[in-house]
């Protein structure tokens, strides 16, 4: 039923009988019933307008309706030209019009009025913010105190804005999430094949294995869950492994549910299986990965063939049988013969996801990453049809035509020394590394951003906010609420996904694509003949959007242009102005390959064609890209006088062997192994009511902490309850919906319990994607989070809720009908840090003691003493191996990092 | 042609896109669904299984809240889509009970019922509706199943569909491939106290489902569903309970005057002119409790003016129309015609509600066999017991009349007794799992303490004992009859709606 988009993408057309909407070409004056008048036949007469949401990561196609009668949006589809998400969307999609519609959503910048986190805000003007900001951070540049600006990024939603801005500023100021989201991954896949991420070809599989839970959430959800359905149903086998029962093993031949941890342990027991039966792609293994490198390295006078390197490899893994997989795991028998089989049967059509999961919850999640390369690597399934390619190759990344050099600095407070190897900044330490380094910093931006609420430890956030002489001023950018912006000193409210300019490309498939995001009512303005010069007025209040601001920031930092900042955001035609978003995005569309002729074609311009069409599918430069020739004699000698591009890494083969990681003090690093997580069964005493704690898993109606704000996601999930296997419900005497503490090494949280047989004896979960809580009226959805009083003693915080989702009257009359009361618990908040030695990964997963609730304990409850997570800071931090490394290195200069320095910088 | 989906279950991730997108295409209020995601689990780990299941109207070719719609404001259009005019409806909920399936809801605000109607106003432009559109994996697949050629009929013809539960007779427009049993059966699942991810439902509903729960052998539960309240309350509750008296007081007093002896004609003109006066205001009761009980009574008139005369809200409303003419007539004459006639329609007044409830294909409860019979001796119960009452305030009845009273209570109060004890032996035709399930709820579940302490032994029990041998109590058993009347009754609405059914 659904159309091949194998290679190319002409847009989605109806598999019934039935259409699925306007044709591109009626965008322009779309008629549909008045849905609300039927059975009167009243006529809307509709604009279309492409743009991206902004909700999860995918970046998919969304297509606003915007009513001519009143200039309003109606309601969002799915843009049927968009090549990853093909004209659908999941829950999170058409909810867009809750967000843009919120009641509550703030709609004026606001400054701090009296102490930081006190509460009180008065409205100042943009203009006045910005000169605000921007004066601050050339004061800072002109004192050379680079290190104290800094942007903290959750969701990015771009791909190279920001990033850009910061390299044309000269700072190393560019923190992420990834540390508290798929570090551990990225490591990972990188040292295996010099992509931080991979693209599964799920299409044209025949068996996926996923570490993940694709078929509801992540990068990327829907684009990857229409895929993966498409292979299903044409014959592909799927087995899931995930310790709790996800929505995405429901359509699993095999759900595997080990203990949390183990998963590294099982795929090289498959490995070993596949080499001890002697089912090996040879010709792929002999060509493509770095064998040779391993025999010299550990078997200098062996032969150097690659039977010999099998058979070490298999001699590497011989303690990996199934009986032992079986009893590390704990998974059913019969489950690596399974996997080896299919894994064997589909061959260079075998495909795989790992991203957050399991990497992100356990030391050494890494080398999980790894152990599945390996198994890519012994079939050959890499950059094959339905196999796995490198983020980049599916991935294309458009930029304007001049690029600032890169910076010069190191900046301590985003990489210490301790993690030489992070994948990236360690972001989630910045209270630890802000005290221990007794810095500052003086310009903080959290931008789409909540770190008091997802970061572990949040609690020590709160602290390091109360410091004015740890952070200077605080600026939040955000479209709506959220815990950390009510310590912010400047509250500035950027758009929503119809109300911004943005591109973004994303490997959602074999295929390359941009996607633009764009202010839809500013679109329609100019479509009915206006000439919009800002999105400043066609957004909802006062709501700006990021990229006008920035350009607006930058030529206020730098006024004169002395800085040699300026430049790179001024209007080419209009000397020492700031460009205009119609200059700036027809410079970065024009260097688009391919983009220039098509828009040509249909007699547009790059930016008018991205506009009409909101996505663009960029020529594929197809797969197996590895085996292209290298004519120049760059690359790989794989044949006398046959190079080819390779790998992009140090030895541009795959890696199974690892060098890197015995020079930099991992020597059990170098292959992939398999390391025991801090929530091994073994370090659990059962009886005593130790369990390990999966906090990770996401819900697929929300997204972190950006979806509160739709009405219509929160109706349908609003809790997070402690999934409890009923061997250890019995075991406690717990019930569902009882109340339970459940201690971590900080602290406590008190949720409900639901008892559930999707859940693995010995394991407990908890959703972290409700628990949303606000200290005062009006800086939060009172449909969405609880009230809270926080009670402070010394280093002590207890976080009781007041009161909890209710209706209240505003001007959506829905506001009235909220229905549920419970809000869910913030669990992440009594997790210490635990940063992983190698990858800089927060290991998310805990070891909790779990106790029935108190006298006086209510639901929700927070209890978390900071004195005690500082101090598992410091044990975490004895497991690190500091640089420098060889050679006197912060970090192996053929490692990447975001925001690159340049090579000097590298060195101490 | 006849519009219907084919719902993919091999292919449905349980995402709930089709939900918020059905939301967004026709502004469905928070709390009412047009169409929801039901989640269910079952099996023991590590062998267990969720399920999906994408619920809503099914455009049923034989549509059980067409019938019900007293004003034709449902009906079934040329495409085969069900659908409401809001113009029409007068918010009698009559149709929240036919549905078999908890399609339909009461739009708070407009007071009309709403209800997936497959997106009428998108394919009368040829459009999908705003599900199918938005499902990432395109699970949902709209299509006419009178063209042989259409995608929904191929796979109509190749697959092995079901279809939610085909024994109500409905035959449902929306196909299942790959669902789970569980998923579409409500009765092979039972409720935890917690969802996966939201507040289960509270209310009698869920205590309903605990009491399943606990008593349930299946394995399988529900652990995601939307929250649905209970429609029906203590409006038609008194409805039944003043009907019962209006239908009863001046049958049983021309009964128990012929009964009696000879008496004085103008004594027993008084006790007719005075039991007519009595069942008049508890009509007027009735009638009073039926227009509040309308979501939009200001349209009350639409169901004489544009009646569908297959609805037995229609029918019944006629009826107490006519019976009001004869308890009129009887204020001012006397006649055996008119004995005869109030009979007659104070039997139908009280009997018609069966027929009534027998079209709420929904509640298997109130679809009961012989349930008319049973209304007709509460109304026998209920009319003795006011005219016991009457005698001992003082109003000067026939006395050969009162002397009956005692007899024609205690055949009633044993046929009431003989009914309520064959209960669970009444299950409408092809519906017994279900009705046993919804009897069991009365005789075992949350509702058999109030059921069998006070609607059976105080409220049928103690007044026959009294009967029995202490005649001098007779006002006593009266009351006692009357309230037992009025908590079965209760206890017949709330726990007809307690099961769920989706």
């Amino acid at each position: 039923m659904s159309q091949s988009h194998d290679e190319s993408h002409a847009g989605r057309t109806s598999p019934w009988e039935l259409a699925i909407g306007p044709e591109p070409e009626q965008w322009d004056d779309w008629v549909e019933y008045d849905a609300e008048a039927w059975p009167e036949r009243k006529e809307n007469h509709y604009r279309c307008i492409p743009t991206i949401c902004f909700n999860c990561e995918s970046g998919c196609g969304l297509l606003a309706f915007v009513d001519k009668s009143s200039g309003e949006i109606a309601k969002f589809e799915g843009n049927p030209l968009h090549p990853g998400s093909r004209g659908r969307l999941c829950a999170k999609g058409p909810a867009t019009i809750n967000q843009v519609n919120d009641s509550e959503r703030i709609l004026k910048p606001m400054k701090r009025k009296g102490p930081r986190g006190g509460g009180e805000w008065e409205e100042v003007s943009w203009e006045e913010a910005v000169a605000d900001i921007g004066a601050r951070i050339g004061k800072a540049l002109r004192e050379e105190r680079h290190d104290e600006i800094m942007y903290h990024v959750g969701r990015p939603g771009e791909d190279h804005f920001v990033m850009r801005m910061l390299q044309a500023w000269g700072v190393d100021a560019h923190n992420s999430h990834t540390n508290v989201c798929s570090a551990s991954a990225r490591l990972g896949y990188s040292l295996s094949f010099g992509a931080d991420r991979p693209s599964p070809d799920y299409a044209n599989a025949k068996f996926i294995l996923l570490i993940s839970a694709h078929l509801e959430t992540g990068h990327y959800f829907n684009p990857h869950a229409q895929r993966i359905i498409e292979a299903k149903n044409g014959g592909a086998r799927i087995a899931v492994v995930d310790t709790r029962l996800s929505n995405t093993s429901t359509h699993a031949d095999r759900w595997i549910s080990p203990w949390p941890g183990s998963e590294a342990a099982m795929l090289l027991a498959v490995a070993r299986l596949l080499l001890t039966s002697g089912r090996v792609d040879k010709e792929f293994m002999e060509r493509w990965t770095n064998w040779q490198d391993y025999l010299t390295a550990k078997d200098p006078s062996g032969p150097k063939t690659l039977d010999r390197y099998l058979e070490l490899l298999a001699e590497e893994y011989v303690k990996f049988t199934p009986a032992y997989a079986i009893a590390e795991c704990q998974i059913e028998e019969g489950t690596v013969e399974y996997l080896a089989d299919r894994i064997f049967e589909a061959g260079s059509a075998f495909t795989s996801h790992l991203w957050r999961s399991t990497a992100a919850g356990n030391l050494g999640g890494w080398q999980v990453a790894r152990a599945l390369m390996l198994l890519h690597s012994l079939t050959g399934s890499v950059g094959t049809k339905g196999g796995l390619n490198p983020n980049s190759w599916d991935k294309f990344v458009p930029k304007p035509s001049m690029a600032p050099p890169p910076h010069s600095r190191w900046n301590e407070k985003l990489w210490p020394k301790e993690w030489p190897l992070a994948h990236y900044e360690m972001s989630f330490l910045l209270p630890h590394l802000l005290r221990e380094q007794n810095s500052k910093v003086d310009v903080y931006f959290t931008r789409v951003y909540n770190p008091v609420w997802t970061n572990p430890d949040g609690c020590s956030w709160i602290e390091m906010f109360e410091h004015a002489s740890r952070i200077g001023c605080h600026v939040a950018l955000t479209p709506t609420w959220n815990e950390t912006a009510q310590w912010a000193d400047y509250v500035l409210p950027m758009g929503l996904a119809p109300e911004r300019h943005d591109v973004m490309s994303q490997e959602t498939h074999a295929a390359t694509w941009i996607g633009f995001r764009q202010p839809v009512k500013r679109e329609y303005a100019r479509l009915e003949g206006d000439d919009p010069q800002t999105t400043l007025g066609f957004n909802p209040g006062e709501v700006w959007e990021e990229a006008e601001f920035w350009i607006a920031l930058t030529h206020a930092i730098d006024p004169d242009g002395s800085l040699g900042i300026a430049k790179y955001f001024e209007s080419p035609d209009r000397p020492g102005e700031p460009a205009t978003m119609d200059e700036y995005w027809s410079d970065v569309f024009g260097n688009v390959p391919g983009l220039p002729e098509a828009a040509a074609k249909e007699d547009q311009s790059p930016l008018e064609y991205m506009r009409r069409h909101g996505a663009f599918e960029v020529p594929y430069a197809g797969r197996e890209r590895y085996a292209t020739e290298a004519k120049d004699g760059s690359g790989i000698e794989v044949a006398p006088g046959d190079f080819r591009a390779g790998f992009p890494t140090l030895s541009k083969r795959i890696e199974i062997y690892a060098p890197v990681m015995g020079e930099w003090g991992f020597d059990d690093g170098v292959l992939p192994t398999y390391q025991r997580s801090q929530v091994h069964w073994s370090a659990m005493d059962l009886a005593a009511g130790d369990r390990a704690l999966l906090p990770t898993f996401r819900l697929p109606t929300l997204i972190h902490t950006r979806s509160a704000n739709a009405k219509w996601l929160q109706e349908i999930s609003h809790t997070n309850p402690l999934w409890v296997n009923p061997l250890d419900a019995n075991q406690f005497g717990l019930k569902t919906g009882d109340l339970v503490r459940v201690h971590t090494q900080i602290g406590y949280f008190i949720p409900r319990v639901w008892v559930t047989e999707g859940m693995h004896p010995g394991v407990v979960a908890c959703s972290h994607h409700v628990g949303r809580w606000r200290m005062f009226s009006g800086s939060g959805a009172v449909g969405a989070s609880s009230l809270v009083d926080i009670e402070r003693t010394g280093s002590k915080f207890l976080f009781r809720a007041k009161q909890g989702a209710q209706p209240f009257n505003s001007s959506d009359p829905d506001s009235k009908r909220v229905f549920w009361k419970e809000t869910g618990v913030n669990q992440n908040m009594t997790f210490p840090v635990q940063p992983d030695p190698a990858s800089g990964m927060h290991c998310w997963h805990q070891k909790v003691n779990i106790k029935l609730a108190q006298d006086g304990d209510r639901y929700g409850d927070i209890s978390v003493d900071t004195s005690l997570s500082r101090e598992i800071y410091e044990q975490w931090k004895e497991g690190t191996r500091p640089a420098p490394g060889p050679g006197g290195l912060r970090r192996p200069l053929h490692m990447h990092r975001p925001l690159r320095p340049t090579d000097d910088a590298y060195r101490f | 042609m006849q519009l219907g989906f084919v719902i993919d279950h091999t292919r449905c991730i349980g995402c709930h896109a089709c939900t918020v997108a059905c939301k967004s295409e026709n502004q469905v209020p928070v709390g009412d669904f047009r169409t929801w995601v039901k989640y269910t689990e079952g099996g023991t780990f590590p062998s267990v299984r969720r399920g999906f299941s994408v619920l809503r109207c099914n455009q049923c070719t034989e549509a059980p809240c067409v019938e019900i719609c007293p004003v034709t404001a449902l009906s079934k259009h040329k495409n085969g889509i069900v659908d409401v005019d809001p113009s029409v409806c007068i918010g009698c909920k009559g149709c929240t009970h036919a549905c078999p399936y908890d399609a339909i809801y009461i739009n708070a605000e407009s007071g009309i019922a709403e209800k997936c109607h497959f997106c009428e106003h998108r394919t009368e432009r040829g459009l999908a509706p705003a599900c199918a559109v938005v499902c990432p994996t395109e699970a949902i697949i709209p299509g006419d199943f009178h063209d042989p050629e259409s995608r929904v009929s191929q796979l109509k013809r190749d697959g092995d569909l079901t279809v939610r539960k085909p024994e109500a007779g409905t035959v449902p427009n929306v196909l299942y491939i790959g669902v789970d049993s569980a998923g579409i059966d409500p009765g092979e699942t039972n409720l935890s106290k917690g969802f996966i991810w939201s507040e289960p439902p509270s209310g009698e509903r869920e205590a309903a489902q605990r009491f399943e729960a606990e008593h349930s052998t299946d394995t399988a539960r529900t652990t995601y569903d939307v929250p649905r309240s209970q429609i029906w309350g203590w409006r038609v509750s008194g409805y039944l309970w003043t009907k019962s008296i209006a239908a009863g007081v001046l049958p049983v007093a021309f009964l128990a005057q012929a009964m009696g002896a000879q008496s004085a004609p103008i004594e027993a003109d008084f006790s007719r002119f005075i039991a007519a006066v009595v069942s008049l205001v508890f009509l007027g009761i009735t009638g009073l409790l039926l227009v509040a009980d309308l979501k939009r009574p200001e349209r009350f008139l639409y169901i004489f003016l544009r009646p569908n005369w297959d609805s037995w809200l229609v029918r019944g409303s006629f009826i107490i129309l006519a019976y009001n003419a004869v308890l009129v007539a009887c204020l001012f004459v006397g006649s055996w015609l008119l004995e005869w006639a109030a009979y007659f329609l104070g039997g139908w007044t009280a009997a018609y509600t069966a027929y009534l409830f027998g079209q709420a294909k929904g509640r298997v409860l109130w679809m009961r066999e012989g349930l008319g019979v049973h209304l007709v001796i509460q109304a026998g119960i209920a009319g003795a017991s006011i005219l016991v009452l009457m005698d001992a305030l003082g109003v000067a009845l026939d006395p050969s009349l009162v002397a009956s009273l005692p007899k024609i209570l205690t055949v009633c109060l044993g046929g009431h007794l003989t009914a309520v004890l064959l209960e669970s032996r009444m299950a409408p035709k092809g519906r017994e799992k279900e009705y046993a399930r919804a009897a069991r709820l009365i005789s075992h579940g949350p509702y058999a303490r109030m059921h069998w302490g006070a609607g059976v032994a105080l409220g049928i029990l103690l007044p026959l004992t009294i009967l029995a041998g202490a005649i001098d109590l007779l006002p006593a058993a009266a009351i006692l009859a009357l309230a037992g009347l009025l908590i079965e009754e209760d206890l017949f609405v709330r726990a007809g709606q307690a099961l769920p059914i989706s």
